[in-house]
């Protein structure tokens, strides 16, 4: 298992400053060969734009895994309890019943409960945790690229670089590097 | 693209087995015949639930048009090359309805109301002519999705797919057909006062289940001498995915039909359970099923690591393969009564036919897979299902 500082490394990774050079480049394979380029360089502040997912984006930027499944993981084991503790607690202790003839502490009835909260409580707190850790719904944002919703490809490079490394690290990638303020 | 050559090792180890399979076999039927022939049509439906699953596996990657499964496709489509010595075993099986069914007996039938009802159906003759008839339609299905698949080798046609499709489809429909038909008379007729709507489902997720693990199996062996060395980790990942699901389904249509029956209380559904949980060696067989067959491997599977470790999947993909073994003598033991006892299975012999199953599906597969390409080369979706990629 990782350390507790590993996952909170895992969880806040994404970078908010805006300020730096975004290059623009062709082909969903530029941006891979692009990435690539960039992570082997050993620069730290920087990130990838795409208006649609490109398969093997994750090795070419040396992104580890997400932590978002365990984040699911936990979350379902907690409706899991919660689920079989209230029900329990009713049909025990609270007020119990018999039901058709069967014992009060009928397990295959829960199960379907059990399952339904575990669906619940995993499924809204993954949507919780992509909003909160993606840091999306912020609005204030300025687009650094208008082209990258829609039809662009473009590499964000962080300004501790200067222009110049840029173009060398990207070559004729590139078709274009502009600085973002 | 070379065909696969089969190591000489692995041709004793299965003959091997073989040999344990027709000792344990031949022993069984001479220390105890009555219980002999189930342990027989254990091992008979086993072995024809693996030779169906590869072609119908194959049928379903083919009308959903999956690209990702295009290179293990040839290994799936070989499991029909274990359907005719499935067959011989069918039809030997014949020999021994009337120690299996108890409505083939015409004095039990005379005096019970409700198989007299079903004498029109449950009979020996409309019973062998319909086993039959499933067997030659498996087998004309199954080898002429194969033959056309291996045509598109050399003829490299692109139309060559839209003809898969359309035998695949046929196949889907006559499967889900035949194969509920043939649960029903093979297995469910054992205890033919047992009501269930859910039993061909139930029987359908093992052969889903079981499919798989042969599958991976077959890839990772096949892949340790050296072959298919296109199936890289990604691959290996939908299939562990393709596993773990199967395993899920298997535990929700098995909890589901126990749940129903609970629920409602009638004693023409709930004779099937009460015999298997609520005494003596089937409670805890019971209980062990449902620990081996569905808890255990549902969290080894939860990781994603041990998915795409071919190394670490097979080890489970056997153990959940026996495990569907396992089932199948459930199914088929738990409700057999014999002078008013309760059945209960050598053990023994039912191990070695475990083995002799693996030993003739092994041994036929491997042999027929060998004969062609050892993957779809002339598929215009093959570079799609070699460059195969996950997200994460």
């Amino acid at each position: 298992m990782p350390s507790l500082h590993e996952i909170k490394e895992g969880l806040f990774s994404y970078q908010e400053s805006e300020k730096g050079w975004v290059a623009t480049v062709r082909t969903p394979a530029d941006l891979l060969a692009a990435a690539k380029k960039v992570r082997e360089a050993g620069i730290q502040n920087w990130d990838c734009y795409s208006p649609c997912p490109i398969h093997g984006m994750d090795e070419a930027m040396g992104l580890h895994r997400s932590w978002i499944p365990f984040i699911t993981l936990v979350f379902a084991l907690l409706g899991a309890t919660l689920g079989i503790s209230y029900i329990s607690y009713i049909d025990l202790i609270d007020w119990s019943i018999v039901y058709a003839g069967k014992p009060y502490f009928s397990w295959p009835a829960y199960i379907p409960i059990l399952f339904e909260l575990s669906v619940f409580f995993g499924g809204t707190a993954t949507v919780a945790a992509v909003l909160i850790l993606g840091k999306l719904g912020k609005i204030s944002r300025k687009p650094i690229n208008n082209r990258i919703t829609s039809d662009g490809f473009a590499v964000w490079i962080g300004d501790s670089v200067s222009r110049e490394k840029v173009q060398e690290i990207l070559g004729n990638l590139a078709e274009e590097v502009s600085a973002v303020e | 693209m070379d065909s696969f050559k089969i190591p000489a090792n692995i041709n004793k180890i299965l003959f091997a087995f073989i040999g344990i399979g027709a000792i344990s076999g031949a022993l069984g039927f001479l220390v105890d015949p009555q219980k002999a022939w189930p342990g027989f049509l254990s091992f008979g439906f086993f072995l024809l639930i693996l030779s169906l699953s590869g072609t119908f596996f194959a049928a379903l990657q083919m009308i959903s048009g999956a690209k990702w499964s295009v290179v293990i496709r040839r290994v799936a489509e070989s499991t029909v090359a274990a359907l005719p010595v499935t067959a011989v075993f069918i039809i030997l099986l014949f020999f021994g309805i009337h120690s299996l069914y108890e409505w083939s007996h015409a004095d039990v039938v005379a005096n019970d109301h409700i198989l007299h009802q079903k004498e029109g159906y449950l009979n020996t003759p409309f019973f062998i002519a319909r086993v039959s008839g499933y067997l030659v339609l498996w087998l004309i299905m199954g080898y002429l999705l194969r033959k056309v698949s291996i045509s598109q080798d050399t003829t490299k046609n692109p139309e060559t797919r839209t003809k898969l499709v359309k035998i695949s489809a046929a196949y889907i429909l006559l499967f889900a057909y035949t194969f509920t038909f043939a649960s029903i008379d093979l297995l469910m007729s054992l205890q033919p006062h047992w009501y269930t709507t859910m039993f061909p489902v139930y029987t359908f997720a093992g052969l889903g289940l079981s499919g798989i693990a042969t599958l991976i199996i077959l890839v990772v062996t096949i892949q340790n001498y050296g072959g298919l060395k296109e199936v890289t980790a990604e691959h290996m990942h939908d299939l562990g995915k393709f596993l773990f699901m199967f395993t899920v389904f298997w535990a929700y249509i098995a909890f589901s039909q126990h749940m129903l029956t609970w629920y409602a209380n009638l004693p023409e559904e709930t004779y099937f359970i009460e015999t298997r949980i609520s005494s003596g060696f089937w409670k805890y067989f019971t209980i062990v099923l449902w620990i081996f067959h569905f808890l255990i491997p549902f969290i080894l599977l939860l990781s994603r690591d041990v998915k795409r470790d071919g190394k670490r999947l097979i080890k489970i993909a056997w153990f959940i393969l026996f495990m569907c073994f396992v089932d199948v003598v459930w199914l088929v033991f738990g409700g057999l009564e014999h002078d008013g006892h309760v059945l209960i299975p050598l053990m023994w012999m039912e191990a070695g036919l475990f083995l002799g199953a693996i030993g003739i599906f092994g041994y036929t597969v491997l042999q027929a897979y060998s004969k062609a390409a050892q993957i779809p080369v002339g598929d215009q979706n093959l570079k799609a299902s070699m460059n195969f990629h996950q997200t994460h």
